[in-house]
């Protein structure tokens, strides 16, 4: 008797998402102990850029001694798991702020960025790749190119500068940084400050926060930008040269109809998988580009974390972005098997 | 150690805007470096640095402190339009706590000065202690030192501000069983700068407090003017607890500025105290605050702190020095140096042949083109030396000149000392980029050119920074380079902590320097507490140092500050050991 839940999709389905997630906890884990040893594996140490170089040898036994990093590491390791699984993310060792508070307000920061990113990247991304597919081997395609190569090429940073020289320092049209301008202040609810202004029915707030939000957004699109782009315009010319294309063409569907409907929709399947890959470039971009916008979210909070050694913040910071990556390619994952029926049924 | 200035440090702030600190903690760190750490670390003092002070209760706590306070939204309107009544203020890095008893970082404290005020205070146009929260003082033999404290005052909570207060603060501080003190917490400067020196303190009436010192000495005056002696609400504390002037609490005391809200890592704000006692009681060094709101903000990336600066967004902000000069000759911006409290120097150990010879010395310090050296290789606020100290510091004597460049003196002074034909030497130079050797390398290279044509032959040599400053204090280098910055403004943390021997019997091992009557003025002066007569005994120990060359002293350098055009209420130089907020105003057109 073969098992109902081989013949029941919805079933099926769960199990398959079920599996997926399963996976994710062997991964974390692996996570954990690999940036664990890695960071400790920095050389400095925390004491030491703490305390200073005229520091007394005592007294950087005694203050490790404190932090426990007089430990065998694997000591180290299993204490940190320990207090990990009971939710304690640990405190810093410089600012001696808990981590998991940083975390609440750093992470809504770090995801409100990405999330306007993505929007602007996927938006031009698809829109110049479709534009470039139909304009095939016009001036538009050769632009759409050379705009995607400068993307690719440009370093993060360089390009942060140039914008906030031109629009904030020249132009003076857009702020230079920061989330808000430090005049105003927010109520918090959510952390997301684009939420919260609107919760506190301030208009002008949400605006200002708007205006703050686009040249770090653009500036981080810019990762994923190209990629997308350069795919769907590849995916786009080879879904069009499909025999069933070309019979909906025959049939006499409006141009407009195939575009969307029958080309589009079938040449968005490998974007999908891309922009879940590119999740990870617009984690990495965050740490530029929160930098150079003194953005407070956890890219700026990494940066610092490992300029001075600090090993709890570090951590948290590495295991945070890879949950972070593993979870939306986990989403995307079973987006598949929504959008594409032959997953399913492998 | 990253040499990028993303935030200001403990150092340069202390240089900067007014604190002391035990001059052995810093010992050879020497002056304002041009460059800081790029940490935005509270750098702790020599004792191990206190464990985790914060609340472990706000693990989960989903929002930054204070954030929904009234004035959250009272601002609004006056943002964004550029408000005259708003200073902004880019640092580079956030406070970790604004309790001043317990903070030992210059992000901190820079905070705490404005929102507390303390006994005593630095005049700031010059380095004499003058009063603040105390009115007059006396004091019948420099042990038992009397306070006449203001009457009036109140916390910024109502607390009645008077000598219970205070005394409520010294048992703070001192007593380890009190009930006000948390195990998580450590008290730093007091541990360091008063525990050796205060034997009693106790309120003779509501207004008078006394103070007995274990020993007579004049330096209590100016270590009350530590921001860390800041005088804090006993009842806030009371009402706060573990969490006062943390993240998740509040900062309570009588100064200038209130404290309005906290978004951590982002900005401190705080608003003007319209019923501070300082602006109504005529004081010559300072008034009441014409801004309304002051605004810190933490900027980590150098870049994007010069480029919200150039925006518009910061009305002030600690900006790299190459920052700086780029904007010199740029009609929207000031550029206005700060009273030099730093100086490089040569150095000679005397235990070694024949750097003991007082005419070799002497002939190396006639025989080098100092004024070509600061004129090539310094800034234009830079001056060249003479005396040890520089001019803002007590005891600096106008009369000493720089040594004149004459290699034909050299000559015959070599030939005095028995080596008419020079010698060959190790001169070692730092490793480091420094304020007061801006390019130890070339400096050291332009001396050893000079001293080459009287005969003298230098091996220029430098080793690892940590190791170069262990070295120097065993007495390794027989000709090196270092330099000094004041940590308070007072001589004795100058030229005393230069030449007082740290034992107090023999001569300090990193110059062998042996002159009995310096020892005798520089112990003096630790003592005197008449400001002219102490003044007297530090120019005699100046005129000591000048004859008797232990150190040739190269430049007085100072970093500059810059200003956007509609940035007003400053002074050329700028203060020093003072911030100048209540002078401070805007005028956009």
């Amino acid at each position: 008797m073969s098992l109902p839940a081989a013949r029941d999709p919805i079933l099926k389905m769960t199990t398959y998402i079920i599996r997926r997630i399963l996976v994710v906890i062997p991964v974390i884990i692996g996570v954990s102990f690999l940036s664990f040893f890695f960071v400790h594996m920095i050389p400095g140490d925390p004491v030491t850029t703490m305390l200073g170089v005229r520091a007394r040898p005592q007294d950087i036994v005694q203050y490790k001694a404190q932090m426990g990093l007089d430990q065998p590491i694997y000591v180290q390791y299993i204490r940190y798991i320990e207090q990990l699984l009971k939710g304690n993310w640990g405190t810093s060792i410089f600012t001696r702020v808990p981590v998991a508070k940083d975390i609440s307000y750093r992470l809504p920061a770090t995801i409100e960025a990405i999330f306007f990113a993505l929007i602007i990247g996927i938006v031009f991304g698809i829109g110049m790749g479709i534009l470039a597919a139909l304009k095939r081997n016009t001036l538009i395609d050769t632009g759409a190119s050379l705009v995607a190569l400068t993307g690719v090429s440009m370093p993060i940073f360089w390009l942060a500068l140039i914008l906030i020289y031109l629009f904030a320092v020249n132009l003076k049209v857009l702020p230079p940084g920061s989330r808000l301008d430090a005049e105003l202040n927010i109520k918090y609810v959510t952390g997301f400050y684009t939420i919260d202004s609107l919760l506190m029915g301030r208009l002008d707030i949400f605006w200002n926060v708007i205006k703050h939000m686009i040249l770090p957004s653009f500036v981080l699109s810019t990762t994923v930008m190209p990629g997308i782009m350069r795919l769907t315009r590849a995916s786009m010319l080879e879904v069009m040269q499909k025999d069933y294309i070309r019979t909906a063409r025959a049939k006499g569907l409006r141009m407009g109809k195939v575009i969307m409907k029958h080309t589009l929709r079938n040449a968005l399947l490998p974007v999908i998988t891309v922009i879940g890959l590119e999740i990870s470039g617009l984690l990495g971009g965050a740490i530029l580009t929160e930098n150079a916008f003194s953005w407070t979210g956890m890219g700026q909070w990494f940066y610092n974390a490992i300029t001075v050694r600090d090993y709890p913040i570090i951590q948290a910071a590495i295991l945070l972005n890879a949950i972070i990556f593993i979870f939306m390619t986990m989403l995307i994952d079973i987006s598949y098997a929504f959008i594409d029926p032959r997953i399913r049924y492998q | 150690m990253s040499i990028k200035k993303s935030q200001i440090s403990r150092r340069r702030f202390l240089t900067l805007a007014g604190a002391t600190t035990a001059a052995g903690i810093l010992a050879a760190c020497g002056a304002t470096p041009t460059s800081a750490p790029a940490t935005s670390a509270p750098v702790a003092t020599d004792t191990a640095a206190a464990a985790a002070t914060t609340a472990p209760q706000a693990t989960n706590t989903a929002a930054p402190a204070a954030s929904d306070t009234p004035a959250a939204t009272a601002t609004a309107a006056a943002a964004a339009s550029g408000a005259n009544d708003t200073l902004i203020q880019g640092r580079g890095g956030d406070s970790t706590a604004l309790d001043p008893a317990i903070v030992t970082d210059g992000e901190s404290a820079r905070v705490c000065i404005p929102v507390y005020d303390t006994l005593t205070i630095i005049e700031g146009k010059s380095t004499k202690v003058v009063p603040w929260l105390a009115e007059s003082w006396t004091t019948p033999d420099s042990k038992v030192w009397t306070f006449k404290l203001r009457q009036g005052i109140k916390f910024h909570d109502g607390t009645d501000f008077n000598a219970d207060a205070v005394v409520w603060n010294f048992d703070r501080w001192s007593k380890k069983d009190f009930k006000y003190r948390y195990a998580t917490q450590k008290y730093e400067y007091w541990d360091n700068e008063m525990s050796q020196l205060v034997a009693s303190y106790r309120a003779v009436d509501p207004n008078t407090l006394e103070l007995t010192l274990t020993q007579p000495s004049s330096l209590i005056l100016v270590k009350l003017t530590i921001f860390a002696f800041g005088i804090v609400s006993p009842t806030a504390v009371q009402a706060q607890g573990e969490k006062f002037a943390t993240q998740n609490g509040k900062p309570v005391g009588t100064g200038r500025f209130k404290f309005v809200t906290w978004v951590p890592n982002d900005k401190i704000t705080v608003e003007r105290n319209d019923d501070w006692w300082g602006g109504k009681a005529n004081l010559a060094y300072t008034e009441e605050p014409k801004i309304k709101t002051l605004i810190f903000r933490s900027i980590p990336d150098n870049s994007a702190r010069f480029a919200e600066f150039q925006a518009g967004t910061l009305d002030i902000a600690d900006l790299a020095q190459t920052d700086i000069i780029t904007l010199q000759g740029n009609p929207n911006y000031d550029i206005v140096p700060a009273l030099s409290l730093s100086s490089g120097y040569i150095a000679f150990q005397q235990s070694v042949k024949p750097f003991d010879k007082l005419e070799v010395r002497q002939a190396i310090a006639h025989g080098v083109d100092w004024a070509a050296i600061v004129k090539n290789f310094y800034d234009k606020y830079a001056q060249v030396a003479a005396g040890f100290m520089p001019p803002a510091i007590l005891g600096y004597d106008p009369n000493l000149k720089p040594y004149a460049f004459d290699q034909n003196l050299s000559k015959q002074l070599l030939a005095k000392a028995g080596v008419p034909d020079g010698f060959t030497t190790d001169f070692w130079y730092i490793p480091v980029i420094r304020g007061y050797f801006p390019d130890s390398k070339a400096i050291a290279e332009a001396i050893s050119a000079d001293l080459a044509k009287i005969g003298i032959k230098c091996n220029l040599k430098t080793e690892d920074w940590s190791a170069y400053l262990t070295d120097r204090g065993e007495g390794k280098f027989p000709m090196w380079m270092l330099g000094w910055g004041s940590d308070n403004g007072d001589p004795d943390n100058y030229i005393g902590y230069h030449f007082l021997w740290a034992n107090g019997k023999t001569p300090n091992k990193e110059d062998s320097y042996n002159n009995p009557d310096l020892q005798k003025l520089l112990r003096e002066g630790q003592v005197v507490s008449d400001p002219t007569q102490r003044a007297q005994i530090y120019q005699q120990a100046e005129q000591i140092v000048y004859n008797d060359v232990p150190r040739i002293t190269v430049a007085y350098v100072t970093t500059p500050a810059v200003f956007p055009k509609y940035v007003k209420g400053w002074t050329n130089p700028l203060p020093v050991f003072r911030d100048w907020y209540e002078y401070y105003y805007l005028q956009r057109s």
